[in-house]
């Protein structure tokens, strides 16, 4: 971490601790100016891309010294420090970037991290050199090789014949990766959450809290992890990870029974049919299983259809698709952005759902800092979600499966998998 | 001459067909803005990245400014790599074509002497043996036979890379090529053994043959000099439009084994809608094909005096 502490010193300011005697990869140093640059490149009117990753309204940046800064936003951001450490959010060498267009710059990087960029052929590789300067404890290996294997066949023998070391696997592979010799399977814990979402706008049912509690009973999510995830993992009660869940909900089990009985009291005794949309490859095995746990019980699906991006992003956008299956994640594990994806003003919420105190303690929660207030709200916030129904059903994290080598030691995969962290891995010799 | 001629102008019209059409195609699904920043962002980015990426004008107009551009040969800024198209289709093309050239040619050098071979002696072991070769290696899809070659000469032999483009010296950059131009070259050398041996039957029962046997001509001249000779003028057609397929159609063996060729690189084009580079793609088959047809079309007329009269 490039900073050694953080601290909010009123509602709009955050103050930095910048760690000494880091230098960036072309001999630079890594200090306040490179931070004020960083940060405020983005809200610059003529930044080329407009894209601000780190979705912060930030005002200015003070620099106090030359390893304190005073980050100022327009409203209170409590969640500043994760915002800042997310995919995206990187610490740019300003002589460098300012000197190269956007374009020539986003293929020359210069960081400070453990390695630096060698080489790089489009779709076939990337070549990393060990960073000798970097300011933590130093990889045991010169170079990092990423390849591009487009086939999880071919990426399976590649790892069998020691043509790479590590390597991500799916489920159905696992069992030929636990079986192999000088390969190792390990299984980490993700933020992707695989869900069921609910249009509400797509059927009236949907608009009765009975029918979205019935559809979370009629399914056996257990099970659908024993076999879509090889039992590793948990079933979760909302969008919300851990450790920012509320621990005192349980999430809905498998009751058919209940499922139907409480379809007839909201008037569905015979059930009604809608559409199944799978946004996610990956999505699409367990997504046919739940679509036939929801048929069981009368919620009729009559077509289970695998969209690509091209056609679900429009969809999306404009909130017309049927009920759909995802895998999902926020860049950071906060629960305001976590429980963005159902926010009514979020462009992409393809939910049509409401409520109106969730929507007000929303408004509370981006601006409260205070962590016991912040916590009593974001339960409050997941009582709801919970007592509701929906609109998200069905939900367990995506575990992340990687064939490792055997010369390969201390590899975790990331939970966000956006980002890797690299200077941990050690080789075995 | 005129020949000539009117080859190049059905070309140009195929060509502007092509161009027109792969303009039209990528305004079916989808929407290229989304696709490029993703569906959190605001209206007015939305509406600020359309004007960037010209897709605020009137269509009318977007397809002059297109073909205009093709005519140029300017297919404007991939969406994905923000780099002009056609350089990185080219780039692309080339390593495509260093694995469909060696293909062809091995498809061409097994399936000559095969097919005669099989004709000569229809309905022999030998014949057999060939046909059953040859109907296999045209059912046995791609992608199968490239995960069973991987799975003998990478896994279990362990004498060959598994995938992708590497190597340092001609040997082992050789090594690399083995699986894939083998996979690639299968289904032309079945198709092509089958032509051969089907044209050559066809010709042993025509009059000229009898003809020249009659003559006293030796079975070998007789099989050389009339009969494979006229059998090369369909052989010749469709070997060459199979080049324009090996180089375009490679996308499954490509994909198997990591080659970053142009099929693949226009697979993965279409499933992220890189609108340009998709429509260039598609115009440069075209453009390929329509000089590949035009090459065939003079070494046809080389081969085969008559169509230099009409």
């Amino acid at each position: 971490m490039l900073a050694t502490s953080w601290e909010p010193i009123d509602d709009l300011t955050w103050e930095l601790t910048l760690r000494e005697g880091v230098t960036f990869h072309n001999g630079a140093p890594f200090n306040a100016e490179a931070v004020k640059f960083s940060i405020e490149r983005p809200h610059h009117p003529d930044f080329e891309t407009g894209d601000k990753i780190i979705d912060v309204p930030i005002s200015h940046v003070d620099i106090i010294d030359d390893y304190t800064v005073h980050i100022v936003t327009h409203e209170p951001v409590p969640i500043l420090p994760q915002r800042l450490s997310r995919n995206g959010a990187f610490i740019l060498e300003p002589g460098h970037y300012s000197e190269l267009s956007q374009q020539e710059s986003s293929r020359m990087p210069v960081g400070t991290g453990p390695f630096k960029l060698v080489e790089w052929v489009r779709d076939q590789r990337i070549v990393m050199e060990r960073n000798e300067d970097y300011w933590g404890p130093m990889p045991n290996f010169d170079r990092l090789v990423y390849r591009v294997i487009p086939e999880p066949a071919t990426m399976l023998a590649e790892v069998l014949t020691g043509g790479v070391d590590i390597a991500p696997v799916s489920p159905s592979n696992a069992e030929d990766v636990r079986a192999a010799e000088g390969v190792d399977l390990i299984v980490g814990d993700s933020l992707v959450r695989a869900v069921l979402i609910v249009n509400v706008n797509l059927h009236e049912a949907f608009n009765d809290p009975r029918v979205l509690q019935a559809m979370q009973w009629a399914i056996d999510t257990q099970a659908l992890i024993d076999a879509f995830a090889l039992g590793e993992a948990e079933q979760a009660v909302t969008m919300v990870n851990p450790p920012n869940h509320n621990p005192n909900l349980e999430p809905y089990g498998y009751d058919p029974d209940k499922a139907r009985e409480l379809l007839a009291e909201a008037g569905y005794p015979d059930g009604f049919t809608v559409e199944l949309d799978v946004l996610h490859p990956d999505a699409f095995d367990w997504a046919e299983a739940a679509a036939f746990y929801l048929t069981e019980v009368g919620i009729n699906i009559s077509q289970v259809n695998m969209l690509s991006r091209p056609v679900w992003l429009p969809r999306n956008v404009e909130g017309t698709l049927n009920l759909h299956a995802h895998h999902w994640s926020a860049g950071e594990n906060t629960p305001e952005t976590d429980m963005w994806a159902t926010h009514p003003d979020r462009p992409s919420n393809s939910t049509n759902w409401f409520n109106q105190e969730w929507y007000d303690l929303y408004a509370e929660l981006v601006r409260t800092v205070d962590q016991d207030r912040r916590t009593e709200i974001n339960h409050r916030m997941q009582e709801i979600l919970h007592a509701e129904g929906g609109p998200w059903l069905t939900q367990f994290r995506v575990p992340l499966f990687r064939a490792i080598s055997d010369r390969v030691a201390h590899y975790y995969p990331h939970p966000s998998f956006l980002v890797e962290d690299f200077a941990q891995i050690r080789l075995v010799e | 001459m005129s020949y000539i001629a009117q080859r190049l102008y059905h070309g140009f019209i195929v060509l502007f067909a092509a161009a027109s059409i792969s303009f039209v195609l990528m305004f079916i699904i989808g929407d290229p803005v989304l696709m490029r920043i993703g569906d959190d962002a605001t209206q007015e980015t939305i509406d600020r990245v359309r004007q960037q990426m010209g897709l605020d004008r009137p269509l009318i107009v977007q397809y002059g400014q297109f073909m205009w551009g093709v005519v140029q040969g300017d297919f404007g800024l991939s969406y994905r790599h923000q780099e002009p198209v056609l350089g990185l289709l080219i780039s692309r093309l080339g390593n495509s074509i260093i694995l469909a050239v060696p293909a062809l040619l091995l498809a061409i050098c097994v399936s000559i002497p095969v097919g005669v071979i099989s004709a000569m002696h229809r309905n022999r072991p030998i014949d057999f043996i060939a046909r059953t070769f040859a109907l296999v290696g045209q059912a046995a899809p791609n992608f199968w036979v490239g995960i069973m070659l991987i799975l003998l000469f990478a896994i279990h032999l362990r004498w060959l890379p598994a995938s992708g483009m590497g190597g340092e010296t001609l040997g082992e950059k050789l090594k690399y090529m083995i699986m894939p131009v083998f996979t690639l070259s299968l289904l032309t050398m079945a198709y092509l053994t089958r032509m051969m041996r089907g044209a050559v039957l066809e010709l042993m029962g025509q009059d000229f043959v009898r003809t020249a046997r009659a003559k006293g001509l030796s079975p070998r001249r007789v099989m050389y000099r009339h009969v494979v000779r006229n059998a090369m003028l369909p052989y010749v057609t469709i070997s060459g439009l199979q080049l324009g397929s090996l180089i375009s159609g490679s996308m499954v063996v490509e994909s198997v084994f990591s080659w970053p060729g142009f099929g693949r690189f226009l697979l993965d084009s279409i499933r992220l809608m890189d609108i340009p580079v998709v429509a260039g793609a598609l115009t440069l088959v075209a453009v390929m094909y329509v000089v590949l047809a035009f090459i065939v079309d003079v070494i046809y007329t080389l081969l085969d005096p008559r169509l230099r009269r009409s």
